[in-house]
């Protein structure tokens, strides 16, 4: 382990991107216990930071956006129902990462493998012992093949929010997510509408986790595909039959 | 909590659809678009793309001076900021430092995969590790250098002793290690991390009393 002197030395280098990963991890260790070492560093890392804008901009090819957005689009269909993105193996090299040989031991792997079926056995049963209706139906929307999703954007009342509906036509039911809405006072609630031509139609009133967000089974009079619009309002908490407090979420209209 | 019920509402349907009429021209914030990257919403990610990819193409294309790989980088770097945007925290740093740090990032890797160098630092987990030290807050000063322009930061460079510009350019944009610069160099390692820092404490000092004035 290096001097404090030794690691004062580093930051800029760090900053600018010239260490080596092992040099890296072992600076980043070093501030994880050091305040005055953060303080450089966050100094250093601001200017650092601004470096990119001493760069003239050149305008990539049409191509590259296009190529860009066919992998979002494919990541898209494939992974509607997902509720969580995995991380990436980080790539190992060669000379950084510690020795892993007891890995390649055929016991050790076969011992992991059981472990972790047994594990995957586990996660996949309790869930089916413990899940209220709601989520029951909330799980058979988002994993059935025709699923169709659609973006919901948030309103000037509430520009920070989002939501998608995953609806499967047929069902007079869908799943709603919601991002970014501020939780309410403990008398309001927000209320979800289906519109068919100039008419709301009321659905659940639902509340929002700390973070924002909330994910709930919103239920129509009829089958999805006959509405062509969505909403989400603040209201009493028992609910209203037409809309009267601001809009914070809209799509489809 | 379920009610079906179909009554009827067009005073409610002319509320919504002003609201809709209203969603119009103000531009969103890159942490507003960040926002709803993160709830996977594509649009978003276009107007980011769409605001900052000549930005990033313009210093992947610096670095390895290659227009191909620097346009796979872009597209490789604005990938990740999709693929990773619920790691991205708002609190934490500028959306525009992070992406360019995943730009930096992956040229690096690129140019030192050429050089046949093993020591890449562009692994899936230091796309984030601009973010990884912890933040003891932004003060006056951090947030006034959000306001500096491309123009002020060339003439903080160019106004650089040329052993300390020397050092910022080949280790920021050619991405050669510290000891691969002080051999460049044939000077101790030592030097070369004076030089930085006092080539960085310089850039501050000049672009510092820029923004605090115009503040």
């Amino acid at each position: 382990m290096g001097s404090h002197q030794y690691f004062q030395d580093l930051i800029p280098m760090d900053v600018l991107g010239s260490l080596s990963a092992a040099e890296q991890k072992e600076l980043r260790e070093h501030l994880a216990g050091c305040a005055e070492c953060r303080k450089m560093y966050q100094a250093h890392q601001a200017i650092a930071q601004m470096l990119p804008r001493s760069v003239e901009s050149v305008q990539p090819s049409r191509e590259t956006k296009q190529k860009l957005f066919a992998r979002v689009d494919a990541d898209l269909a494939h992974a509607a129902p997902r509720l969580q993105v995995a991380r990436p193996v980080p790539k190992e090299t060669e000379k950084d990462k510690p020795r892993r040989s007891w890995f390649a031991q055929p016991v050790f792997a076969f011992a992991l493998i059981a472990v972790l079926a047994l594990l995957a056995v586990a996660f996949w049963l309790l869930p089916q012992v413990t899940r209220s209706p709601d989520q029951v139906a909330i799980d058979e929307i988002m994993n059935h093949p025709n699923v169709q999703r659609v973006a919901l954007q948030g309103t000037p009342d509430a520009p920070g929010a989002s939501g998608e509906m995953y609806m499967v036509p047929g069902q007079s039911q869908a799943v709603l997510r919601v991002n970014g809405l501020n939780p309410l006072p403990s008398d309001k609630g927000y209320e979800f509408w289906f519109f068919r031509g100039g008419d709301p139609q009321p659905s659940d009133v639902f509340i929002v986790n700390p973070d924002g967000t909330n994910t709930v089974l919103v239920r129509a009079n009829d089958t999805v595909e006959n509405f062509k619009g969505w909403g989400v309002t603040i209201e009493p908490k028992a609910g209203v039959p037409k809309p009267t407090g601001p809009i914070v979420i809209l799509g489809g209209l | 909590m379920a009610r079906v019920w179909s009554a009827n509402s067009k005073g409610g349907m002319a509320i919504l659809l002003a609201a809709a009429g209203r969603m119009s021209a103000k531009p969103m914030t890159d942490a507003e678009l960040m926002t709803r990257v993160s709830a996977r919403d594509k649009r978003a990610l276009e107007e980011l793309y769409d605001r900052y990819s000549a930005a990033a193409l313009g210093l992947a294309l610096k670095m390895l001076g290659e227009r191909n790989t620097a346009e796979e980088i872009v597209q490789e770097a604005f990938w990740r900021v999709w693929k990773r945007a619920t790691t991205f925290e708002l609190g934490r740093g500028q959306f525009t430092a992070w992406l360019f740090g995943i730009v930096h990032n992956l040229a690096i890797d690129e140019m030192r995969r050429r050089r046949v160098r093993p020591n890449t630092i562009s692994t899936d987990a230091e796309d984030e590790s601009m973010l990884d030290v912890p933040d003891p807050g932004m003060d006056v000063a951090e947030t006034a250098f959000l306001r500096v322009t491309g123009e002020q930061v060339r003439r903080a460079l160019k106004s650089l002793p040329e052993a300390q510009r020397s050092v910022i350019e080949l280790a920021y944009f050619e991405g050669l290690t510290h000891q691969e610069i002080a051999a460049r160099l044939n000077e101790p390692v030592g030097t070369i991390h004076t030089r930085a820092r006092l080539a960085l404490q310089k850039l501050r000092e000049s672009l510092l009393p820029l923004q605090l004035d115009e503040a």
